[in-house]
């Protein structure tokens, strides 16, 4: 991989992780289960 | 066209990892609290024993009421930057019965690369913009708490998901009595759809992947810039294409005479192209620029 490559990868990957974060904090993961308990037919 | 078996070619340690991933996304009782993950794989989250959520269906649900769902996003992006679309060859439970589905030894249908378009419309239109706009019509607001009743009727994927039928639907109607004599058209319309999907997947490779699946159109946005990725030695390579012929999504890895190889994006990185390639070095596997699988010299009998 050249520098340009690795420059974008880690700078797309920061922006995910940050988004990933908030979305834990505004309770992504808890509306993600929810969601996915409403559609289990058990 | 008709192509032969051995056309499938070696799958290596390929198929006893896509076996396992079936297993594991399918251990609800190993994980019981694993449904809050999105994993891009298609394995539907309305069956009992699935354990992780589906990210297509939780997309929608963020759209319904109108949400950023930077939790997916995050989550899925920071896979596609690792990986790439490599869930979708060595883990997707439904890709793997499609290779499966493959196997069957029938006439064989090279499908044409303009249908590779269709799942990003399906991407935009069933899992973006239909939740978005229908969502508020029918009453839910921002950050609503949405019900079941909702996001079942105004899930449109899942109105079309194969895989959904297969997993949920089915199972839902071979143990409800009361379910199967209340089935509507729309069930069966499901069920007739995933019918022809799976027939699909008989004659063409990975039909469903490379045309219709909207999380391969998602995770395909992340090829380009993956730390995993296939590289070419243009030196060493015969242009035999060979790596063509194996390649599960009919792939283009080698230049042809001065034309440039094709996007990537419609490569899972099942790596099929590196175990089948007869040259030493000609096409290699690097994870973060260093060499995790590389093609070696063997006879074509070899196979």
């Amino acid at each position: 991989m050249n520098k340009k490559a690795w420059i974008i990868a880690g700078a797309l990957a920061a922006l995910f992780a940050a988004m990933l974060v908030i979305g834990l904090r505004y309770g992504d993961a808890g509306y993600v289960l929810k969601n996915a308990q409403n559609f289990c037919f058990s | 066209m008709s192509q032969s078996r051995s056309e499938t070619g070696r799958t290596g340690r390929r198929m006893p990892v896509q076996l396992l991933s079936l297993a594991a996304f399918n251990s609800y009782f190993l994980s019981p609290g694993g449904k809050a993950l999105c994993i891009p794989v298609l394995n539907c989250y309305s069956c009992p024993v699935g354990t992780v959520a589906c990210p297509i269906g939780s997309l929608t649900a963020f759209a319904l009421v109108r949400r950023i769902p930077f939790y997916i996003i995050g989550l899925l992006g920071l896979l596609g930057v690792a990986v790439g679309r490599a869930f979708c060859g060595w883990a997707c439970p439904f890709g793997w019965l499609q290779d499966m589905l493959y196997r069957i030894r029938t006439w064989k249908w090279r499908m044409p690369k303009a249908f590779n378009a269709l799942k990003y419309a399906l991407l935009v239109v069933l899992v973006l913009a239909l939740p978005l706009i229908f969502g508020s019509a029918k009453g839910t607001t921002p950050n609503a708490r949405i019900t079941g009743e909702q996001t079942g009727a105004l899930d449109y994927c899942s109105l079309v998901c194969p895989a959904g039928t297969l997993e949920g639907s089915l199972p839902y109607l071979a143990t409800d009595a009361e379910g199967r004599a209340h089935a509507s058209y729309r069930t069966w319309s499901k069920i007739g759809l995933m019918v022809l999907v799976l027939g699909l997947a008989v004659i063409a490779r990975r039909s469903f992947c490379r045309a219709l699946c909207p999380l391969g159109a998602l995770m395909a946005l992340t090829s380009g810039i993956s730390l995993l990725r296939l590289r070419t030695d243009q030196e060493k390579c015969t242009r035999c294409m060979r790596c063509v012929k194996v390649c599960p999504t009919e792939c283009r890895h080698v230049p042809v005479g001065e034309k440039r190889k094709e996007a990537t994006a419609e490569c899972v990185l099942c790596l099929d192209c590196v175990r089948n390639c007869l040259e030493e070095g000609a096409l290699s596997a690097t994870l973060a620029g260093r060499a995790v699988s590389v093609s070696e010299r063997r006879a074509e009998k070899d196979e």
